[in-house]
């Protein structure tokens, strides 16, 4: 028995599928204990392919694991576990069976050998976190479906993919690949979908808000930072990806800066710190990837501790829009405490844990003399600052103008929760060690020197100042901004009207014309058989008997020949 | 402005300039070109957040809507 080898995410499925049998208390012991149980598999499986099984004349590798692998499976079982502390009192059991399938399926693909074993758990993945943002209530229905849309349009790309891979290559392998054809551009193209990448980065802040309070924190660590691993171990040094990745910072910053949801503001900040990620992915270098994988792992962490907060305030006020919001530091002093501690992390306040993993990405960027990438990485720093670094917080917990709402603090379990996880954002920052260990790769980048640590707090203080200088400018305002998903959610659904209209309009005339010649024929019939009609009129009997006589020659005439 | 506004107005400016003058003891050796100039982290902070601010409202002005756009 020494030698079984059990999948880690096999733990958090069936916990997902014991859930809703069992009762409540259990439950929640099961919350707990689950991913701390696939934790513990995570440490245990050894490096290499440790269970595979047959299946169609291939071999699934269900089990193949390294320490790129352990990373990220380390994270995902602290993501499920803060998010089962945070969502214990959450009454409905679906959404966390769900959580469960989601987050053992996301150790599924981390811990895959081979593109099949990817793709069976990726599809698993898009069925349950749909089903997790359709548990955000009615109003999710509409951005359930779309989400579901897009991500299995996503699983077709990468299943054509993996179909082109293996005819071409015979194989189905998960190693790092090249874009020499077009399979792999499928494949590819399948990733960049669930990272968020665009035209589709839209569906991010089109679903994740849309989730529950809770959903929106399982959510936030799956999906986009899969995506990130499998980049990371299928296209390290694509250079696309630093163009795609600084496309996606700035597009994340400038509509997270117009936003008036604070839940569209964090989920706009998901594409922009991916972008962080795929940069480094693209640069590709020993340092990049090691930085792209810390930067995974720390952002998971402050994510979450921000959609907390937000879900606290959420769960305590009835509602996210900042332009209702306001000095809620009042009555909800520790939510706003863990919220600011997340902030400063995202916005890489030296002695955070975003300040050890970005310090990583820059410092590849220089180390590769890449000007382009070093410079939109560091202008970002700056600018993330401004929109979830202070307008989050800003607007939300602090600035009294406009404090229609007052709340408290929420559920102990969830304080827990947010607690821990701030307290996580400043353990990875001030001991970064913790955080080196696990990586790939060894580091041993100098993060901490005292010109650093003054050119990342000048690059904030002065854009927190610019910020403060041009306070009016930001206030929210109750407004959406258009993003490309206006071309399916407005163009898309006035094209299906707009032909739903020509077809039936094309159809009744048709069917106009067809009535019309039924029309025409019935009329020609009964103008000739009618009562008026030339075969009702009474006949001559001469004429008869003349016709009768031609009739009976014809016969006799074909008769005889 | 009220009393408390102004001071943390003060406090705030003073942090801006201890940065400044740490800054100068402690400069930052760049690797490009522009990151070579002296407090390097001061002006291009300020001037990525005033096109920062200036991008994000002229799209702003062109794509935002009442937030019950779509229903």
């Amino acid at each position: 028995m020494a030698d079984l080898i059990l999948p880690p995410g096999l733990i958090l499925i069936l916990a997902g599928l014991l859930l809703p049998l069992i009762p409540r208390a259990a439950g929640n012991a099961v919350l707990l204990a689950a991913p701390l149980g696939a934790l513990a598999l995570v440490w245990s499986v050894p490096d290499g392919v440790s269970l595979a099984v047959p299946f169609l004349g291939l071999s699934l590798e269900l089990v193949q694991a390294d320490d790129l692998a352990r990373m990220f499976g380390t994270v995902f079982c602290i993501a499920a576990f803060g998010g089962g502390l945070y969502a214990m009192t959450r009454q409905r059991t679906l959404e966390l069976a769900c959580a469960f399938i989601y987050a053992g399926s996301a150790l599924g693909v981390v811990f895959a050998g081979d593109l099949i074993t990817v793709f069976i758990f990726w599809e698993i993945m898009a069925v349950t976190s749909t089903v997790i943002v359709w548990c955000g209530g009615v109003s999710a229905r509409n951005a359930g479906l779309r989400y579901a849309a897009i991500h299995f349009l996503g699983g077709v790309l990468l299943m054509a993919g993996i179909a082109g891979e293996l005819a071409l290559n015979g194989s189905t392998d998960f190693a790092a690949m090249d874009l020499s054809n077009a399979a792999r551009w499928m494949i590819f193209a399948g990733f960049l979908i669930n990272a968020g990448a665009p035209p589709f980065s839209p569906w991010l802040p089109d679903a994740y808000p849309a989730a529950s309070w809770s959903g929106a924190v399982f959510l936030s660590a799956f999906t986009t930072k899969t995506a990130v691993y499998v980049l990371i171990r299928g296209f390290p040094g694509t250079e696309v990806l630093i163009f795609i990745g600084l496309f996606m910072i700035f597009y994340g910053i400038i509509f997270a800066i117009l936003e008036n949801d604070i839940r569209r503001v964090l989920v706009y900040s998901i594409v922009n710190q991916i972008g962080f990620m795929l940069v480094a992915i693209g640069i590709g270098t020993e340092l990049a990837l090691n930085g792209a994988a810390a930067h995974a792992f720390t952002h998971i962490i402050y994510k979450a501790t921000l959609l907390m907060s937000a879900g606290a305030v959420m769960q305590a006020v009835g509602t996210t829009k900042m332009s209702e919001l306001g000095g809620l530091y009042r009555s909800m002093p520790l939510t706003a405490i863990c919220g600011l501690i997340g902030a400063m992390a995202i916005s890489a306040l030296p002695f955070t844990s975003g300040y050890v993993s970005k310090s990583l990405l820059t410092g590849a960027a220089s180390e590769a003399h890449h000007a382009l990438a070093w410079y939109g990485l560091t202008a970002a720093s700056a600018a993330a600052f401004l929109y979830v670094g202070l307008r989050y917080p800003w607007f939300t917990f602090f600035d009294g103008r406009k404090a229609d709402h007052t709340g408290q603090d929420p559920h102990i379990t969830m304080r827990l929760a947010m607690v821990l996880f701030a307290f996580l954002c400043v353990v990875f920052g001030v001991a970064p060690g913790l955080l080196f260990g696990m990586l790939p790769d060894p580091v041993t980048y100098k993060l901490y020197s005292p010109e650093k640590i003054v050119l990342q707090l000048q690059l904030l203080l002065f854009a927190g100042f610019v910020f403060f200088a041009t306070l009016a400018l930001h206030r929210p305002t109750r407004t959406i901004t258009l993003d490309v998903d206006w071309f399916w959610r407005r163009l898309g659904a006035a094209a299906i009207t707009g032909l739903d209209r020509g077809v039936l309009s094309a159809w009744q005339v048709v069917m106009d014309g067809a009535a019309a010649m039924i029309r025409r024929i019935i009329e020609r019939v009964y103008a000739y058989l009618g009562p008026a009609g030339p075969l009702a009129r009474t006949w001559p009997t001469g004429l008869m008997t003349f016709w009768t006589t031609v009739l009976l020659g014809a016969v006799l005439i074909l008769a005889y020949t | 402005m009220t009393g408390n506004l102004r001071v943390l107005w003060f406090l705030f400016l003073a942090a801006l300039g201890a940065l400044l003058v740490l800054g100068l003891v402690f400069p930052y050796k760049g690797h490009f070109g522009l990151d070579k100039l002296p407090l390097f982290g001061a002006w291009f902070a300020l001037g990525v957040a005033v096109v920062i601010v200036f991008v994000a409202r002229l799209i702003g002005a062109l794509l935002k809507r009442e937030d019950s756009y779509y229903g």
